[in-house]
């Protein structure tokens, strides 16, 4: 009798958690020649706070413009990654940029809202494509033309994300900003006044072999592509 | 490996957000916990990750003047009277509204020193008499929420909300909605006999820690 007591009470306190949390995780799938790596993110303290900012923010004034038509930008706005090279920097929140970047854009970027029927998980995918002659080659003891000596260890997303430079505690906020160049307007900040938006792209997640996340890899970006699939993924428990 | 450094691992990459509250009668703590999410406000939030840039809005009012708009415009906060419906993800209300928007409401963002846990707290105040004397059983957070009505897949999505002519949200069909709700149904708070000699105060906290 005692045992079923215990028991209905375990499952009381699982129903009264349902729903309770959310669990935001980026994940990531690595496809290049006949190898998939699937691995997760860390997040950077830039995500966070645009999360945050979004949530609290109400009607954030983004600027007087001689026009009476707008655009609302999303954090995609732009998006991209990066591969980079180094294999020994942990991630830390406060990261902007990749550590060892390979400033080589995508040839293309797929965006995807998926959710579950039960409302249960929603995702934002993004599919980035390096075609086949895009990235160098990368492999240990490279010292050719086009290629670089080392390995694959590190892929950054890249989204317009509020700067986090403000004080805390915040009260009322109401952070917005113009992207300028009919990019549009984000509710995240600073807003500036000249041509210099205060949100550009920056490092919103970081997938780091230095973190354990995957063994770093050689690729012969002048014969393979590469595919870069990252989840982000809002899953409610 | 041990499966608790396994679990401590996947702890390390994955953020979580939780929503808090505390109920307040006048000066005294009533009762403080978790709310539960409603799909408007999980499907927000991937919505403003993935959107690009909508096309063009035009106004006719020829303002310049332009607003981005974030989840609390418009927020606002009841409470109800239903103690026996559970809550589920696609409630976009309160099962039995008292229509009473609180006397005064406030927000603030906090982060810590070491940008592990960033915070929001709206806090809402309906002062003595504004609620008549009645059993409360629910309470209700609303946020300028998407309708969640896109279908899913749904590939490269770039579009907005206006809801007047000045602003402008990064969501599909956005409107003020239930993002969170707090229930004696669901175990949150035993329900109040509410006097309406007291104010009634709701804290409610969003926490994203890393």
């Amino acid at each position: 009798m005692s045992d079923l007591k215990i028991k209905a009470k375990k499952i009381n306190e699982r129903i009264a958690e349902n729903y309770t949390k959310i669990k935001i995780e980026g994940t990531a799938e690595i496809v290049y020649g006949d190898n998939v790596i699937k691995c997760r993110n860390k997040f950077t303290r830039y995500l966070m706070s645009s999360i945050v900012v979004f949530i609290a923010n109400a009607n954030a004034y983004a600027g007087e413009y001689g026009k009476a038509s707008e655009r609302a930008a999303g954090m995609s706005c732009d998006v991209t990654a990066r591969i980079g090279t180094d294999t020994s920097t942990y991630t830390s929140p406060d990261m902007s940029d990749l550590v060892d970047k390979v400033d080589k854009a995508p040839n293309s970027i797929t965006r995807r809202l998926i959710k579950e029927p039960d409302y249960s998980l929603y995702i934002a995918e993004f599919v980035f494509q390096w075609n086949a002659g895009t990235l160098p080659d990368i492999y240990e003891g490279a010292t050719g033309e086009n290629e670089i000596d080392g390995k694959v260890g590190e892929f950054g997303v890249y989204l317009r994300t509020d700067r986090d430079d403000w004080s805390s505690p915040l009260s009322n906020p109401n952070r917005g900003c113009n992207l300028f160049g009919e990019k549009g307007i984000i509710p995240l900040g600073p807003r500036l006044i000249d041509s210099s938006p205060g949100v550009p792209v920056r490092l919103a997640s970081r997938i780091a072999s230095a973190d354990d996340a995957f063994d770093a890899f050689e690729f012969y970006g002048s014969i393979d592509p590469l595919t870069f699939k990252w989840r982000f993924q809002v899953a409610i428990v | 490996m041990n499966p608790k450094i396994d679990e401590r691992i996947k702890e390390e990459y994955e953020a979580k957000i939780e929503g808090k509250f505390k109920i307040y009668i006048g000066d005294e703590l009533y009762a403080k916990g978790k709310n539960k999410w409603t799909r408007y406000f999980a499907s927000s939030l991937v919505e403003f990750v993935a959107l690009d840039k909508s096309g063009y809005v035009s106004w006719n009012s020829g303002i310049v003047k332009h607003y981005a708009v974030g989840l609390s415009r418009d927020y606002t906060a009841r409470a109800g009277n239903d103690t026996s419906t559970p809550t589920s993800p696609d409630m976009s209300d309160l099962v039995s509204k008292i229509d009473i928007a609180p006397d005064t409401q406030n927000r603030t963002i906090f982060k810590s020193a070491g940008y592990s846990e960033y915070l929001s707290r709206h806090k809402f105040v309906w002062n003595p008499a504004t609620i008549p004397a009645q059993t409360i059983g629910e309470f209700g957070v609303y946020l300028f929420l998407t309708d969640d009505s896109w279908e899913s897949p749904y590939e490269n999505p770039s579009y907005a909300t206006a809801p007047d002519d000045v602003s402008l949200a990064p969501l599909l069909n956005a409107d003020v909605r239930l993002g969170a709700r707090i229930s004696s149904a669901d175990g949150d708070f035993d329900p109040i006999n509410y006097t309406s000699e007291e104010a009634l105060i709701l804290e409610w906290y969003v926490t994203i820690r890393f």
